[in-house]
């Protein structure tokens, strides 16, 4: 057998075989030809409207928000639904079997794709360069900003595409992925905040009558923290049985959610702690959801991975190994982690706790939030496969609550407020509405309570059956593999 | 080091209630060229790809090169060459490309690379093709573009599922070629398909499986041997049959099973090949007018479906 030796000569041995392979692919797709003619015939409109715009500050500016959104069209758009069919593609050609023969690690292949994307992202950046020179000679434009502009688009592509990349390693039909796609990119772009920040900063520049008020620095830290999670997400779909990823990224969620609460109270005057429990909530979700999918038939393979490293014995293994355990034992820690963040935004726990209204009201929602999608996704009587369905389950449970507090706000005719609600993703609305203090009034807080309560209790009624024999099927695992 | 380049031993494959294999063992020494038949559902292609590393056995183990497939599945990588039951192509790549980036993959970097591609290349014959886009390749060729990826690292044993099927017959004769010279190597070759006179002609022995348990593993000759009671012998003659069939009647194990313009099939029961000249003079003897007189050699196929009835009956 050949033992290859390390023999550089060109750049591209520098990079992993699969950036350039998916960098090769991409520079001959139609959908980069069409990328990249776009947004020149963008830029030209773009610039063609800044020539004939009058000389005021506000036309100018409304300009400079028709070019960023001519920007962003391809950007956002274009390449990140060619991510769409990545990793779909490679299950489809049946190639996944011989990457991962070819010692190519299930992380590397999903970091390779997103990197060739990102790569093509850039080189559609680099076009982009000459007009804004040319914008900056015509005036009107602050260059620092539109830099900072161009990072956040940048960043939400990034995002973008790790979303897509995500709904493409799951094994279902292309409309669904799309579905997905749509569900996750609104929840994730918008909880994030970082378009919220961008469209905000825009608006209000537009009008003069505010400056940014953002914190980068954190969107920037959640959008890595949430870009890495995603990347590890789609690996732990498509690694084969040998390979385990499980639980790392259980880990991972713990250390970020513990990294998000930290920079968010250290960032806090700048008004960015709503958004770190709008990322806690979301993150939790996610988390849930992805414990949720992985089957109890697939628990023995899985189990494997404990063994070999002999834990198996271990009481942990029970909590720590795929499946319903773990995802309870995650929901907990969840809500242990959004109350952490809820704690670090009133600044003290006496803060709250003197308002017992809002104590209750966070518990009732993350327990809206967590346990009640993950019961009912891992009992309603989908197959193994749907985990999709099961996922839109889950947002569509977290949505009650907004329905609630909307049909609450209605009832109390404080619709005033009601932009701010919509504004927010849906799901972790409730808990942003929660947030501002007097928003609504104890008919809401009642009629949720109520609903959660009901909800629960029936839910528990349905699930008994399957979380006994889920729990018995885990134990005789558990068991047996002490023998083997 | 082993003698076995693959060994299977009480190997379980469970899909839910469903069993793909069935406490299958085996051994295939180095340097042999093995045939893997079954029907389809067998359970040829799950025990592949266990031997692969690219699935988990319910229970049992695996060797390859004397290394554990389950624990060991990143050494076993290194000496396995796998060529799956479809393409495994990419759009937008050349041929060049193809090979190149699975020559990274393996970590070949530099010259060195562009060396191994280009040997790799000379021995598939796809020199002039380096260029063309993958997509535009036929059937043929496409499938020795596989083999060339799976002989990239140069592997020791090469596991090659279902690789004539669905070509034409001057690229089965290629593709055969191809694999005389890799045995002729000293690689071990293990290879499933539906084409029994093929995997004959190349095999040194074969497994026959039958809903995930082997049934039979031995050469072509010994299972011919093992599953035939009786000797069928054509004979031809210059006149009609009717002196043949009234001989068929006072010869005792001697029957006439099916009839031709001039002759017919002759069943003995007899084994013993000496008995074939003892009959051949015995109608001499008896003033048949013979003009050729030969075994007539049961085909494979039919002694797998032979086999497959009886395993069903039993």
């Amino acid at each position: 057998m050949n033992m290859p030796r390390i023999n550089s000569r060109d750049l591209s041995d520098h990079f992993s075989p699969i950036l350039v392979k998916e960098f090769r692919q991409g520079l001959r797709s139609q959908l980069f030809m069409w990328a990249f003619m776009l947004i020149h015939l963008f830029m030209a409109a773009g610039l063609l409207l800044n020539l004939s715009a009058g000389s005021s500050v506000s036309s100018r500016m409304t300009t400079g928000i028709f070019f960023w959104i001519l920007v962003s069209a391809p950007l956002l758009l274009f390449l990140p639904f060619g991510a769409m069919g990545s990793v779909s593609q490679e299950r489809r050609d049946g190639t996944l079997d011989l990457l991962q023969l070819a010692h190519q690690s299930s992380f590397r292949l999903i970091l390779g794709k997103w990197m060739a994307n990102a790569a093509l992202t850039l080189l559609l950046v680099i076009a982009i360069v000459p007009y804004m020179v040319l914008r900056y000679y015509l005036g009107g434009m602050d260059i620092f900003a539109d830099l900072r502009d161009l990072f956040f688009v940048l960043l939400g592509s990034g995002l973008l595409t790790s979303i897509a990349i995500l709904c493409s390693s799951y094994n279902i039909h292309a409309f669904r992925q799309w579905i997905a796609f749509l569900f996750l990119g609104y929840f994730v772009l918008m909880a994030l905040g970082g378009v919220i920040v961008l469209l905000h900063e825009m608006t209000y520049r537009a009008n003069q009558a505010e400056t940014f008020q953002g914190t980068p620095y954190y969107v920037f830290f959640v959008s890595l923290g949430l870009l890495y999670f995603l990347l590890k997400w789609a690996t732990v779909q498509v690694a084969p049985d040998s390979e385990y990823h499980g639980l790392g990224i259980l880990w991972f969620y713990i250390f970020f959610m513990l990294g998000n609460t930290l920079i968010a109270w250290l960032v806090s005057k700048d008004g960015v702690s709503v958004f770190s429990i709008i990322i806690s909530v979301v993150l939790s979700l996610l988390t849930v959801s992805r414990s949720l999918a992985e089957s109890p038939s697939e628990y023995e393979g899985q189990l494997r991975h404990f063994r070999k490293k002999g834990w198996i014995h271990t009481v942990h293994t029970f909590f720590m190994a795929p499946g319903w355990a773990s995802a309870f034992f995650f929901s907990l820690i969840s809500i242990a982690l959004i109350f952490l963040n809820c704690c670090a935004f009133d600044e003290s726990l006496d803060e709250l706790t003197r308002h017992p209204d809002r104590f209750f009201t966070i518990f009732t929602t993350c327990s809206m939030a967590v346990i009640t999608p993950l019961v009912i996704g891992r009992f309603l009587p989908f197959g193994p496969q749907s985990t999709m369905i099961r996922g839109l389950i889950a947002g569509g449970c977290m949505s009650i609550p907004f329905f609630i507090y909307a049909i609450g706000d209605s009832l109390d005719e404080s619709w005033d407020k009601i932009f701010l609600v919509i504004g927010q993703t849906i799901p972790v609305s409730s808990l942003f509405c929660m947030m501002k203090q007097g928003f609504h009034r104890s008919l809401s807080l009642e009629t949720i309570w109520i609903s959660h309560g009901v909800l629960l209790i029936v839910l528990a009624l349905f699930s008994y059956r399957g979380i006994k024999s889920t729990f018995a099927l885990r134990r005789s695992l558990w068991v047996n593999s002490e023998d083997k | 080091m082993s003698d076995y380049a693959i060994e299977v031993k009480n190997l379980h494959k469970r899909f839910d209630t469903f069993t793909a294999v069935d406490n299958l063992s085996f051994q295939i020494k180095k340097g042999s060229v093995v045939g893997f038949v079954g029907a389809n559902g067998a359970g040829k292609t799950t025990t592949m790809r266990i031997i692969s590393t690219l699935d988990l056995p319910s229970e049992g183990k695996v060797w390859v090169d004397g290394l554990d497939a389950i624990n060991q599945a990143g050494e076993v990588r290194k000496r396995i060459g796998w060529m799956p039951d479809y393409f495994g192509k990419y759009k937008n790549l050349t041929v060049l490309e193809y090979l190149d980036f699975f020559a990274r993959t393996y970590g070949f970097r530099g010259h060195e690379r562009e060396e191994r591609v280009n040997s790799i290349m000379a021995f598939i014959e796809m020199e002039s093709f380096r260029h063309h886009m993958m997509d535009k390749l036929s059937k043929g060729l496409t499938q020795r573009m596989g083999l060339g990826r799976a002989l990239i690292h140069d592997p020791s044993v090469l596991i090659l599922d279902e690789p004539a099927a669905g070509l034409d017959p001057k690229a089965r004769i290629d593709l055969k070629r191809l694999i005389r010279i890799l045995s002729e190597e000293g690689k071990t070759l293990f290879i499933s398909s539906h084409i029994l006179s093929e995997l004959e002609e190349m095999c040194d022995s074969l497994l026959f499986l039958d809903k995930g348990a082997l049934i039979h593993h031995g050469d072509s000759h010994q299972l011919k041997r093992s599953s035939e009671t009786h000797i069928h012998m054509d004979v031809k003659m210059s006149s009609d049959n009717e002196k043949l069939y009234a001989w068929c009647q006072e010869y005792p194990g001697v029957s006439l099973i099916s009839e031709h313009s001039a002759g017919g099939i002759l069943e003995l029961d007899f084994q013993d090949p000496e008995d074939r000249t003892r009959i051949l003079k015995a109608m001499l003897d008896a003033d048949l007018p013979i003009v050729d007189y030969h075994e007539v050699s049961k085909r494979l196929e039919d002694v797998f479906v032979n086999m497959l009835e009886n395993q069903e009956a039993e």
